[in-house]
């Protein structure tokens, strides 16, 4: 009657995933600033500027921050999203999967794309 | 895959009986209230009966007692102490999960509308099946776990205020209100521990007497039994004892995060 | 009939029926110690009505001055009117220490002295040195006390893995051969009917608070066990005694508890008097209960009471201040709050005596071994059948019990019933039961399943209720207890003539209370019928046609047989005035003031 449910899934991701999600957050309140305010202040100036900008070293350095830990921190949220709605175990792992894919690849070309501004 | 549809045995019937009695009332106060019988093969269908609010006591569980006495034995519902320490009526009210028995009707502005805990299986009328949400609590191991014997003579000795730590947990009454207003808990119930059985697991980790902490911790720490708390905080706003398993739920989260060795 | 219903049939070495503190305790004793025990309880274990005890449990601990466990004895003795048993008083006083300290080491939260002990405070009745001083001796959680207990009970009996069936409601004991067999019970969630045989039975069933209009009792406390050894053809023991806790809240009768006032609040009248201390010049507020509650009931009498009827009284907690009753007493501030509309900061709540607990139950020694007489009129004892809790009567209570020796009735023989059980689960073998067994209950059962009469449940237990709350309350005659007997008898006819409107067997609660009025008119019948025979007056019974105690004829227990046609039948059982060892010696009767 009293049959104790055991932890049947023993994933001890929780607490660095919680930790993830904080760390990306709150690196995200500056970084977004930093470059929306980049971003308008290059409002009415022509692509060279901006590529310049961009590719000035401690800017790229940034911006690449910035790409990394946004698609980090969009991630960690889908993942919650998928670990809330889906239940199915094989449309879990697959669609955890792809999410992770696909944000990697975004990170990857992004990140690619600032560098080649900075050659 | 989360359900967006619901299972046809539960789609409710627009059939409902009416009842009224409330001839001559000056106080009328209608009632409707979800009704499903495991006996017959019916859907479950919504009744509606209006009372006279002078001739019945001030409380939901009053209304429903009149009833069953009065209009319809077969109404059935669970309840017992009638003072809120038993747990036994907790029920959807108006929209909230509350007890019966401390819910004053004049509270609710229109029409009371009363279902079971939302989200549970029924088994009849307002009896929803608890037995899961039982074997959860049962699954923390919610007694004490210490590592010393106690001493030979008299109590292990506790400071106020380090009893004073189990204030706002212990009084919980396992009545499920809260667990079955989080929406984490209902599309993951079967996993997802709930804020009842959280809390209750927190108050044996800030427990002055408890060695086990480090391995409470351990246990919960997990992405579906603790951390599908979004703090959304349906829990701590319906508690009809006015308890806060969201903070809980925070400290434990609080707790594994800033762990030496996690 | 048995052809009617399938029955799913379980073994066990001891099996334990109701799930409050002295159910629990013994359930997790036996677990403990490895027998296959079942617990079978009507409703989840920790909504058993310990869970709403408040104020405390007494125990000679001594943390907050001097203390001895003789004294509590002496106020215990003396706190029955003479009618409490001497050995088994000294037993659970003598325990008392030990049951609680074990609780403690359990994980119950108790409040806390400075130097980090058991918090206790004063309570009704409960002196030092035989009645010099007030003493400071019920244990306490703040006034959640038996919340915190039954659910530390609970978690130990998860921890030993005792074997719970929730939502099980007992039907009947399985008898043969005048022992005890095990019972049959219905199992409420899939309406399925089992039958359990066990070598030990164990009672806690609590007490029949709803045979009254008013009580501080929970729905649930109808007293089945009580019931069910009646219609066993067994006795139950002083049901005359009837509790009325002074301080009920006026109108929705929740409790507001005796702590209260051992914190500091009293009673006052319509004139704003503070009228104890007319009626117990030394201990006041805190006299015992009946004193109490006879007292507030000449208040009203008095033309004195409160309110536009002068139906009820005040009691005072605003001058303890805002922390106090923040600390202390939390729980109650909620209920006043609650159910009288009252901020106990500011203002007096409005209270009644209203009715609590039943000295009276199943006559047990101080083992929890259930005692019928034998054929000679002595004590004999039922094989396989034991008792404990608020449905025993040990009796440890006599003819009133102090605040704060229920929790310790509960702990103290849950844990000695326990222990009996083991030995004689050890040494008895379980007979298996007979084909037949358990059809009387099946009959009992099937009987009102099928009742298709005129008069729905809740119009007669209204009924008895009325005749209860009228004809047997704190004061008592005998012709308005006679002729509450005569009506008594017409709700007992009317029982064939009731109507079950559900059908059906998955949760069917109007048959539950069906059965549970069955179970309550039997209690209520038989208590009438004891208190219309004791002609004196003693502890709760208090008649008004015989005013005084009377030891030289009525130190005795009142047993009383439920007979098949409705006819009560009674006989007389000693007092033990002996004790149980030398460590103290017997309390001889004297006048009884506070």
């Amino acid at each position: 009657m009293s049959s104790p449910i055991k932890n049947n899934h023993v994933d001890h991701g929780g607490v660095s995933h919680w930790w993830w999600q904080k760390i990306t957050a709150v690196a995200l309140i500056p970084l977004s600033f930093w470059f929306v305010a980049g971003v308008v202040s290059h409002v009415g100036s022509d692509q060279e500027a901006f590529a310049r900008w961009v590719g000035a070293p401690f800017n790229a350095f940034l911006i690449i921050l910035f790409l990394i830990n946004i698609n980090l921190h969009s991630q960690i949220g889908i993942q919650a999203v998928i670990d809330d709605y889906i239940h199915g175990r094989a449309l879990k792992k697959w669609s955890s999967l792809s999410v992770k894919a696909i944000h990697l690849l975004f990170a990857l070309l992004s990140v690619i794309a600032v560098l080649s501004l900075t050659l | 895959m989360v359900e967006f549809t619901l299972p046809p045995n539960s789609v409710i019937n627009k059939k409902g009986k009416h009842f009224d009695a409330s001839e001559g009332a000056v106080r009328k106060k209608e009632f409707r209230i979800y009704r499903w019988d495991p006996a017959d093969e019916n859907n479950p269908r919504i009744d509606t009966y209006t009372l006279d609010l002078d001739q019945c006591g001030p409380m939901v569980l009053d209304v429903l007692i009149k009833i069953k006495d009065e209009i319809d034995p077969t109404l059935t519902f669970r309840r017992s102490c009638r003072e809120g320490i038993c747990g036994s009526c907790a029920m959807n009210i108006d929209g909230t999960n509350t007890l019966a028995c401390t819910k004053p009707i004049d509270e609710i502005k229109s029409v009371v509308k009363i279902y079971p805990l939302p989200h549970m299986n029924i088994v009849k009328d307002l009896v929803a099946e608890m037995t899961h949400f039982y074997q959860q609590y049962a699954s923390v191991e919610p007694w004490l776990k210490s590592d010393s014997p106690p001493p030979e003579q008299g109590e292990r000795l506790q400071s106020k205020a380090e009893r004073a730590l189990l204030d706002g947990l212990y009084e919980c009454i396992l009545c499920g209100s809260c667990s079955m207003s989080c929406p984490s808990y209902w599309w993951n119930g079967e996993q997802y521990l709930g804020p009842a059985v959280l809390m209750q697991a927190y108050r044996w980790i800030v427990d002055s007497r408890d060695d086990a902490a480090k391995k409470r911790l351990e246990e919960l720490n997990g992405t579906f039994r603790l951390y599908r708390c979004h703090t959304i905080m349906n829990c701590t706003r319906t508690c009809p004892k006015g308890l806060n398993p969201g903070r809980a739920i925070a400290e434990i989260k609080k707790m594994l995060a800033t762990q030496k060795s996690g | 009939m048995k052809s009617k219903y399938q029955i799913i049939d379980h073994e066990h070495d001891v099996i334990v029926v109701g799930a409050g503190g002295a159910g629990l305790r013994a359930t997790m004793g036996l677990a403990e110690a490895g027998l296959k025990t079942a617990n079978l309880t009507k409703v989840f274990p920790t909504r058993s009505h310990t869970v709403a005890a408040q104020g405390g449990v007494s125990a000679a601990l001594g943390n907050m001055g001097e203390d001895d466990w003789r004294w509590h004895m002496y106020d215990t003795v003396k706190g029955s009117d003479w009618l409490g048993d001497q050995d088994a008083i000294e037993y659970m006083c003598r325990e008392a220490a030990d049951a609680i300290i074990e609780l403690e080491h359990y994980g119950v939260p108790f409040s806390r002295t400075e130097e980090g002990k058991i918090y206790q405070r004063a309570f009704g009745g409960m002196t030092t040195h035989f009645g010099q001083e007030q003493a400071m001796r019920t244990c306490a959680a703040a006034d959640r006390t038996g919340h915190a207990i039954l659910h530390t009970l609970y978690q130990q009996s998860l921890r030993h893995n005792a074997e719970f069936y929730i939502e099980y409601f007992v039907l009947d004991l399985i008898m043969e051969n005048g022992a005890c067999r095990g019972v049959l019970a219905w199992c409420l969630d899939d309406g399925t009917l089992h039958r359990f045989n066990a070598s030990i039975t164990i009672m806690a069933t609590g007490g029949y608070g709803r045979a009254y209009f008013s009580c501080t009792s929970a729905h649930t406390c109808t007293g089945d066990g009580n019931a069910m050894v009646l219609r066993a053809g067994l006795p139950l023991q002083d049901m005359e005694f009837v509790q009325f806790h002074p301080t009920g809240i006026y109108g929705a009768g929740t409790l507001i508890t005796e702590g209260a006032r051992g914190e500091g609040g009293f009673l006052t009248n319509a004139e704003g008097e503070r009228f104890m201390p007319r009626y117990a010049p030394n201990a006041k507020d805190l006299a015992s209960r009946d004193v109490v509650s006879r007292s507030m009931t000449m208040e009203i009498r008095g033309g004195r009471g409160c309110g536009e009827e002068k139906d009820h009284l005040l009691l005072h907690l605003e001058h303890l201040g805002a922390d106090v009753l923040e600390e202390r007493l939390p729980g109650i501030s909620e209920s006043a709050m609650i159910f009288a509309g009252v901020d106990v900061t500011r203002d007096p709540i409005p209270v009644l005596p209203t009715v609590h607990y039943n000295m009276g139950g199943i006559p047990t020694n101080h083992h929890g071994e259930v005692i019928d007489l034998d054929g000679s009129g002595d004590d004999g004892l039922v094989p396989g059948l034991m008792a404990v809790g608020e449905s025993a009567c040990v009796s440890v209570h006599g003819a009133n019990r102090l605040g704060s020796n229920s929790l310790l009735d509960l702990v103290v023989f849950g844990r000695a019933a326990a222990r009996r059980a083991i030995e004689l689960a050890k040494e008895g073998d379980r007979q298996p039961l007979s084909a037949e067994s358990g059809e009387q209950a099946i009959a009992h059962f099937d009987r009102y399943r099928q009742a298709s009469g005129d008069t729905p449940t809740s119009v007669l237990r209204l009924k008895m209720q009325r005749i209860m709350q009228n004809n047997c309350a704190v004061f008592r005659n005998g012709e308005i207890l006679s002729e509450g007997f005569k009506q008594l008898i017409d709700v007992w006819q009317g029982m064939d003539d009731i109507r079950v409107t559900d059908r059906g067997m998955e949760w069917n609660t109007d048959l539950v209370e069906t059965l549970e009025l069955d179970n309550l008119i039997r209690q209520a019948m038989v208590t009438l019928h004891s208190a219309l025979n004791r002609e004196e007056s003693r502890g709760a019974h208090a008649r008004e046609d015989f005013p005084d105690r009377d030891d030289d004829k009525w130190m005795k227990h009142s047993l009383v047989w439920f007979e098949s046609d409705g006819v009560p039948r009674l006989q007389y059982r000693p007092v033990h005035l002996e004790t149980l060892t030398d460590e103290v010696e017997t309390i001889a009767p004297k006048a009884r003031v506070y």
